[in-house]
C-alpha cells in the first residue's frame, strides 16, 4: 500500500504531547509517532514546544495556554489552519483535531480532510450552528458511538475510532488489593460525590486521585474535604508511573459519572492494569467496559453497591485482554489508517470521473 | 453595458502653501470600462451602516461607516456589489449574511464557557463571535472560487489573508487598525497573500514590506456636515474616552488656557473614565455630553475655536479630525500616527509635540482660516475621492490577474 503524506492539525493550547493535562494532545502524539513508525510522511501543525519525529510546523513557540492566551482567541488557530491549508496540495490527507475550524477551509482544496471531534460540544453550543453549514461535506470521526449518537447533526460520512492508550505504561497486576479507587478530575461531572456516598454507606476503604483545577479548589474544600477520613483518602494528582501502581493495586475502580463521558481513558487504563471498573451507564461507559466481564455498568448508587459485592467474579486478566484488543493506540492508528486510505480513494474516484 | 474610464488626480496635494484649496469634483467619465462584480467583506460584528446603538464601547464604528459609504457609492456607480455582513445590515447592493443580527450586540450569540487550568488559572468565558466571521469569509471565498466576483475587498486584515491565496481572484484588504502586536506578526506571514490598502502612510511604518497597493484616506459625506464660519470661545473633543486619545491631556490644555472644553463620546475604558476624567468634569469649564448623535455633534463642533486631540498612540487615520475640519474647525493635535497627513500644519490646524506647544498653538488659532479647513477636506477626504481610489485599484488588480493568466 502506498505510504501517505499526512498533515495533522493539532490545537495549539498545549504542546504535543502535553506535559501533564491534555488527553487530546496525548492521542495526537500517539497517532503522529505511530504513523511515522509505519513509514508515512507526517507534518504536524502544533506549538513549537511539541516533541515529535514528524516535520513540525509551528506558528507559535509555546503552547497558547502557557502564554496566557485565552481560550476564545482564535487568532492563532486561524493562522495554524490557514498555513496548513496553504500547503494543502502537498498532502494526501489533512487530519484536523480542532472541532470545526478546518471546515472553513476544506472546500478550497482537493485534498480530503478528516475531522476528529475529541469531545462534542454541548447541545446548546453555538459551534453546532457553524457545523450545520457543512454537515454534508464533513468527514467526521467520533471517539465513541455514544458521541456519535449524541451529535445533533448527522454527518453524511462519519466513523467511530476509540482512543488508545500505551499499554507499556500500564502494568498488569493479577492480584489487585482490598481497597477501591476513584480517578479523575475533581469535578462534579466525574462523580466524586457519588463515590464518597458509596464509601460512606458501605464502609469500604476508598482512595481518590486526580487533579484539582483552580476553579474547583473551592468545591474541593467545601464539598469533598469534609468527607475525607482514615477510610476515604485523597492522595493528589499522580504521574503515569504512579498511576499504573495505583490502578493495579486496587480491587475495583468506581466511576459513578454524572455526564456523557466522551470516551473515558481512565476506564481503559484501569482495566489495562487488571482492575475492573464499575461505572454509571452514561456516555461511552457500555462501550469501554464489558458489563459482567470487565466490570459492571450500573444505573445508580444502590446498584453500584450491589455490583461491588460480586466484583470477585470478574477475571482480572479479561480486563487486560479487553484493553489489549480494543484500546491500544496501535489499534487506534490501524483504524485511522484505514479511514485515510478510504477517503483518499474517494478522492481518486472523483478525479477519474 | 455602461462603461467607465477613470482619470485620477495625484493623491498628494502639492506642498506649496498657495495652492488653491478648491473643491475637487470626481473626474470619472463614463466610457468603455467594464463594471465590476465586487465582494465587500464587512463582518458580522457591527451592523452596516452602524447606528450608535450598534457599536460596542470598545469599537469606534469608523471602519463600518467607511464600508457603508464605499459599498453604496460603488452601487451608485453601477457596479455589482455583494456585501457580506450581518443580516440586519442595509445596502442597495446584495447582502449575504450568516447571522440574523450583528454578533457584537446579539445577546443570543452565546458564550464559550470559562475554564480553569493548573498553574495558569481561570480563563474567562467570552462571546462566541469569531467563528461566525470565518464562516462569513469562507462563504464569500466559496463564491469567489465559483467565479462570482472579479475582486474581493476585505475589511478584515488578518482573517482573509488565510483564504485569499486559495482562490484565483485577487483580494484587496483595507487595514483599519494599527499594525502592532499579534496583527503585525500574523500579517508578516501573509505579506503577499493579498493587496493591502493603508489608511495613512504612517500606518505602514511597523510593516513597510507588506504588499501595499495604495494609501486611501477615509471620506466624508460633506452634504451632511454643516460649515461653521464663526466660532465661540470653547474647545471641543470627540471620540472614545480612552487613554490613546489623550482626553486627560486635552483637559490639561483647556485648564491652562482657561477656555471651556466640551467632551463628547462614549467610554472606551471604564477605569480611565472613573479615575482620570470624571473627577475633572465640572459642567462649566469641563463639560461632558456623553455620546452625542452626529447631527447634534456637528452643531457643537462647528462653533468651537478648535478641535483638540492630544494623541497618545499612533493614530491610523483619525476620522474625527476630518469631521472637525469639515465643520470649519481647526484641529490641534499631537504629532502621532497620521496627524501630519490629515492636518495640514499651519493651514488647517497645528501639529504639535506636547501640552505646552498645544497651549501656544491654540493662542494663535486665529491664524487658521476656517474656510481652508473645509476646503482641505473637500479636496482630500470625500466619499467620491475615496471610492475613485478604490475603483482604480480594483481595475488595476483585476488586470494584474488577467496578465498572470
Amino acid at each position: 500500500m502506498k505510504k501517505l503524506k499526512i498533515a495533522q492539525i493539532a490545537p495549539l493550547w498545549f504542546p504535543i504531547p502535553p506535559k501533564k493535562y491534555g488527553g487530546t494532545e496525548r492521542i495526537i502524539s500517539y497517532l503522529t509517532e505511530e504513523l511515522i513508525k509505519r513509514g508515512h510522511e507526517v507534518t504536524l501543525f502544533a506549538s513549537g514546544d511539541s516533541k515529535t519525529k514528524a516535520k513540525l510546523v509551528s506558528v507559535v513557540k509555546k503552547g497558547l495556554i502557557s502564554q496566557g492566551i485565552p481560550w476564545h482567541d482564535y487568532t492563532w488557530t486561524g493562522l495554524n489552519t490557514g498555513i496548513a491549508f496553504k500547503m494543502a496540495d502537498k498532502f494526501d490527507i489533512i487530519h484536523s483535531h480542532w472541532g470545526f475550524f478546518s471546515a472553513f477551509f476544506q472546500d478550497f482544496t482537493k485534498t480530503p480532510v478528516l475531522h476528529t471531534f475529541h469531545n462534542i460540544p454541548r447541545l446548546n453550543d453555538h459551534r453546532w450552528k457553524i457545523l450545520k453549514y457543512y454537515k454534508k461535506d464533513l468527514n467526521v470521526v467520533f471517539i465513541s458511538h455514544s458521541e456519535k449518537r449524541n451529535s445533533p447533526i448527522k454527518f453524511k460520512k462519519s466513523w467511530v475510532v476509540y482512543n488508545g492508550i500505551n499499554l507499556s505504561q500500564f502494568k498488569f497486576n493479577p492480584k489487585g488489593g482490598d481497597h477501591f479507587i476513584w480517578v479523575g478530575r475533581v469535578d462534579p461531572c466525574k462523580g466524586i460525590e457519588n463515590v464518597i456516598k458509596v464509601a460512606e454507606k458501605t464502609g469500604i476503604k476508598l482512595l481518590l486521585a486526580g487533579q484539582i483545577q483552580e476553579m474547583r479548589k473551592d468545591y474541593f474544600e467545601k464539598t469533598i474535604k469534609p468527607h475525607l477520613s482514615k477510610k476515604i483518602k485523597y492522595i493528589g494528582e499522580l504521574t503515569t508511573e504512579e498511576l499504573s501502581n495505583f490502578y493495579g493495586s486496587a480491587k475495583a475502580c468506581l466511576y459513578p459519572i454524572e455526564w456523557e463521558e466522551p470516551f473515558g481513558l481512565i476506564m481503559a487504563e484501569s482495566m489495562a492494569c487488571g482492575t475492573p471498573v464499575i461505572v454509571f451507564d452514561r456516555g461511552s461507559a457500555r462501550e469501554v467496559v464489558e458489563d459482567g466481564k470487565t466490570g459492571f455498568v450500573v444505573k445508580n448508587i444502590d446498584e453500584m453497591i450491589e455490583a461491588m459485592k460480586k466484583i470477585d467474579k470478574i477475571d482480572r486478566f479479561a480486563c487486560r485482554q479487553r484493553v489489549e484488543k480494543y484500546f491500544t493506540y496501535q489499534r487506534m492508528v490501524d483504524d485511522y489508517e484505514k479511514i485515510y486510505y478510504q477517503i483518499s480513494s474517494f478522492r481518486r474516484k472523483r478525479r477519474w470521473r | 453595458m455602461k462603461k467607465f474610464i477613470i482619470k485620477y488626480q495625484a493623491s498628494e496635494g502639492s506642498e506649496d502653501g498657495d495652492e488653491s484649496l478648491v473643491s475637487s469634483t470626481s473626474k470619472i467619465k463614463k466610457t468603455n470600462m467594464k463594471k465590476l462584480r465586487i465582494a465587500v467583506l464587512a463582518s458580522n460584528f457591527i451592523r452596516i451602516p452602524p447606528r450608535s446603538k450598534d457599536i460596542p464601547s470598545q469599537c469606534s464604528g469608523a471602519p463600518e461607516m467607511m464600508i457603508h459609504r464605499i459599498t453604496e457609492e460603488l452601487v451608485k456607480r453601477g457596479h455589482d456589489v455583494t456585501l457580506f455582513a450581518s443580516g440586519d445590515s442595509k445596502t442597495k447592493g446584495k447582502l449575504i449574511s450568516v447571522t440574523k443580527k450583528a454578533t457584537g450586540v446579539d445577546p443570543k450569540i452565546g458564550f464559550i464557557h470559562g475554564f480553569s487550568l493548573p498553574k495558569i488559572g481561570y480563563i474567562p468565558s467570552s462571546r462566541f463571535h469569531e467563528p461566525y466571521e470565518y464562516l462569513l469569509i469562507s462563504k464569500a471565498y466559496q463564491l469567489a472560487k465559483e467565479g462570482c466576483f472579479d475582486v474581493v475587498h476585505s475589511h478584515f486584515d488578518i482573517s482573509t489573508a488565510y483564504f485569499a491565496p486559495l482562490v484565483k481572484i485577487p483580494t484587496v484588504s483595507t487595514l483599519h487598525s494599527p499594525l502592532k502586536g499579534t496583527r503585525a506578526k500574523i500579517l508578516s506571514y501573509f505579506k503577499n497573500s493579498q493587496y493591502y490598502v493603508s489608511i495613512s502612510n504612517s500606518q505602514r511604518k511597523p510593516l513597510p514590506d507588506l504588499n501595499y497597493i495604495a494609501t486611501i484616506y477615509h471620506g466624508l459625506d460633506l452634504k451632511k456636515i454643516p460649515f461653521g464660519k464663526f466660532s465661540e470661545n470653547y474647545l471641543v473633543f470627540t471620540g472614545r474616552i480612552h487613554p490613546s486619545k489623550g482626553v486627560r491631556e486635552a483637559i490639561l490644555v483647556a485648564k491652562k488656557l482657561k477656555i471651556p472644553l466640551i467632551l463628547m463620546g462614549s467610554h472606551g475604558n471604564e477605569s480611565y473614565w472613573e479615575e482620570k476624567i470624571k473627577p475633572e468634569i465640572d459642567g462649566r469649564k469641563i463639560i461632558y455630553k456623553g455620546f452625542v448623535e452626529q447631527k447634534e455633534m456637528y452643531k457643537i463642533i462647528k462653533k468651537a475655536i478648535a478641535y483638540i486631540l492630544p494623541l497618545q498612540w499612533e493614530e491610523p487615520f483619525g476620522l474625527t479630525m476630518i469631521e472637525a475640519m469639515a465643520c470649519g474647525t481647526p484641529v490641534v493635535t499631537f504629532d502621532r500616527g497620521s496627524a501630519k497627513e490629515v492636518v495640514k500644519d499651519g493651514k488647517t490646524g497645528f501639529v504639535v509635540k506636547n501640552v505646552s506647544e498645544m497651549v501656544k498653538a491654540i493662542k494663535k488659532i486665529d491664524e487658521i482660516k476656517r474656510e481652508n479647513c473645509r476646503a482641505w477636506v473637500e479636496k482630500k477626504f470625500t466619499i467620491e475621492k475615496m471610492v475613485d481610489d478604490y475603483e482604480k485599484i480594483y481595475y488595476q488588480i483585476s488586470s494584474f490577474r488577467r496578465k498572470r493568466r
